[in-house]
């Protein structure tokens, strides 16, 4: 089964109780876009580059769950350690969970042709992080792909990624939750 | 220019050496080692100093913006970059190991090769990457007490101040930075809060590695120099070689005249694409004497769509029908 993690929370300290639980298909979650992001800005859209290999085949590509997120923890645990490396925010991409968990990839190279999640979006909050963090990964169904079908598949996964979360817009437009 | 930077070190008032947070995916160790850097008038280019002016955080990086530079001296300068980051790596994860292995926390740094390379790409300073290299590398960190945590936290921060004491490995800041692009050097300090000429390893800025292809001829061009900038896995470097030299022969025999934006991955993955808000274009190099070719089409994907055709072919009239679409 794809993103079974999903399913569960993975909040450190979920067995206590803390955290929101796993992410909803109708939530909305939001991407800080800095200036060392990756960012088209003729076409005011994010560039398939922003979304790493590296950070999505450990689950660290982070977002913030836009209604379990305010204001202040997104400037405190956000744009504030990223501004004092010089790293000035440009604005907020965001993207709704429902089209993230929707994406699907189709490999052509395996028989019959190999379906499956694109990508999992995990409530994955540990020791540092604010409560609203979430983390987006591969799914595990591209595990038994080849390296090289893997590259191509991801390289797509990418792209659609890209256009998913759009184009940043000025923080003050926003609606941040409580 | 030695002594024209200096740092005001206040570490004597500091009760918390060191926070972390989480900032786009990456955990980041912030020094509370907050200083005001200084540079002397008619030291650095104003572009430089109106960066550092802006710094309140000792640990991190200074970043400008060079003048346009030739393609082949910006090369030079980020192969010498790359060259004294990893001797500078070298050396202070020789150091750092010693720690790791005392709280038994099951790996050895020097031996995990693929990270090195993999946090040039994205990495601010190199407290950024210890920590990422901690939490990934480290089969033991998840698991070890929060005294565990701490003791290797803390010694990093040593392991940084010692660094600063290495031989000279940048001789000369304002001539290497003004011959790539961005480039990003960050500041050390000694205790007796002076910065000399004997910097850290420096990190080079990839965000410019995605190239927009301006003119008919120039995609061939362009392949190259993405890939010259690109910093690659060292997993990936041979397949991302392949890649760079099928995309290249392709777009000289089958692309010619047109111009999409160009990208090389962290993997090693050559891409083109031609995108338009709702529909796009996306031909992806794997180095397998295979061009994948997936067409977005408006409430499309591209995860969705791959025609997948032999290097030496032209391109499926199908695909180039989507390609004029999107110009």
């Amino acid at each position: 089964m794809d993103c079974e993690r999903e399913t569960t929370s993975q909040h450190y300290q979920a067995e206590q109780g803390g955290g929101f639980g796993p992410v909803c298909p109708d939530e909305t979650v939001l991407l800080a876009v800095f200036q060392s992001t990756a960012y088209d800005a003729a076409l005011q859209r994010l560039e398939p580059k922003a979304f790493k290999p590296s950070q999505l085949k450990n689950f660290e590509f982070s977002v913030a769950r836009r209604a379990h997120t305010g204001r202040s923890d997104f400037d405190e645990y956000v744009i504030a350690p990223a501004q004092r490396r010089g790293d000035p925010l440009i604005g907020i991409a965001s993207a709704q969970v429902g089209s993230i968990k929707d994406l699907m990839f189709v490999c052509p190279d395996t028989v019959p042709n190999l379906v499956g999640r694109a990508v999992c979006l995990l409530d994955l909050v540990e020791q540092f992080d604010h409560d609203g963090h979430a983390s987006l990964g591969y799914s595990e169904s591209q595990y038994e792909l080849t390296e090289k079908q893997k590259k191509n598949v991801r390289a797509r996964i990418h792209a659609d990624l890209a256009d998913l979360f759009g184009g940043a817009n000025p923080i003050d437009q926003v609606a941040f939750g409580s | 220019m030695s002594g024209a930077i200096q740092v005001r070190d206040r570490r004597a008032d500091a009760e918390n050496p060191w926070t972390m947070t989480r900032v786009g995916g990456r955990a980041v160790l912030e020094l509370s080692l907050e200083g005001s850097v200084v540079v002397d008038p008619g030291t650095a280019p104003r572009t430089l100093q109106d960066k550092i002016d802006r710094r309140s955080h000792d640990a991190a990086c200074v970043r400008f913006p060079g003048p346009a530079a030739s393609r082949v001296s910006e090369r030079k300068a980020v192969l010498e970059a790359d060259s004294v980051a990893t001797k500078s790596f070298d050396v202070w994860i020789s150091m750092l190991d010693e720690t790791i292995s005392s709280h038994h926390l099951g790996a050895s740094l020097y031996t995990t090769k693929v990270w090195r390379r993999k946090t040039y790409s994205d990495m601010t300073s190199i407290e950024t990457a210890a920590v990422r290299l901690l939490k990934n590398e480290l089969k033991g960190w998840r698991s070890s007490t929060p005294e565990t945590q701490v003791a290797v936290f803390r010694a990093i921060v040593e392991s940084i101040e010692r660094l600063s004491i290495l031989p000279i490995f940048i001789s000369d800041l304002t001539s290497m930075a003004t011959r790539s692009r961005w480039f990003s050097l960050p500041l050390s300090h000694s205790p007796d809060g002076v910065v000399s000429e004997h910097g850290r390893a420096p990190t080079i800025e990839m965000s410019h590695t995605n190239e927009r292809v301006r003119t008919a001829n120039a995609l061939p061009e362009s392949v190259t120099a993405a890939y010259e900038r690109a910093i690659i896995d060292n997993g990936s470097k041979e397949d991302a070689m392949r890649a760079m030299e099928q995309a290249r022969s392709y777009s000289e025999r089958f692309l010619s005249g047109l111009a999409p934006s160009v990208d090389i991955s962290e993997d090693g993955v050559v891409t083109f694409q031609w995108r338009r808000p709702d529909r796009g274009v996306l031909l992806v190099f794997t180095g397998d004497n295979t061009v994948s070719c997936a067409v977005k089409v408006p409430g499309g994907h591209y995860s969705t769509s791959n025609i997948s055709a032999p290097i030496d072919e032209p391109m499926p009239s199908t695909v180039m029908s989507a390609i004029e679409m999107t110009r």
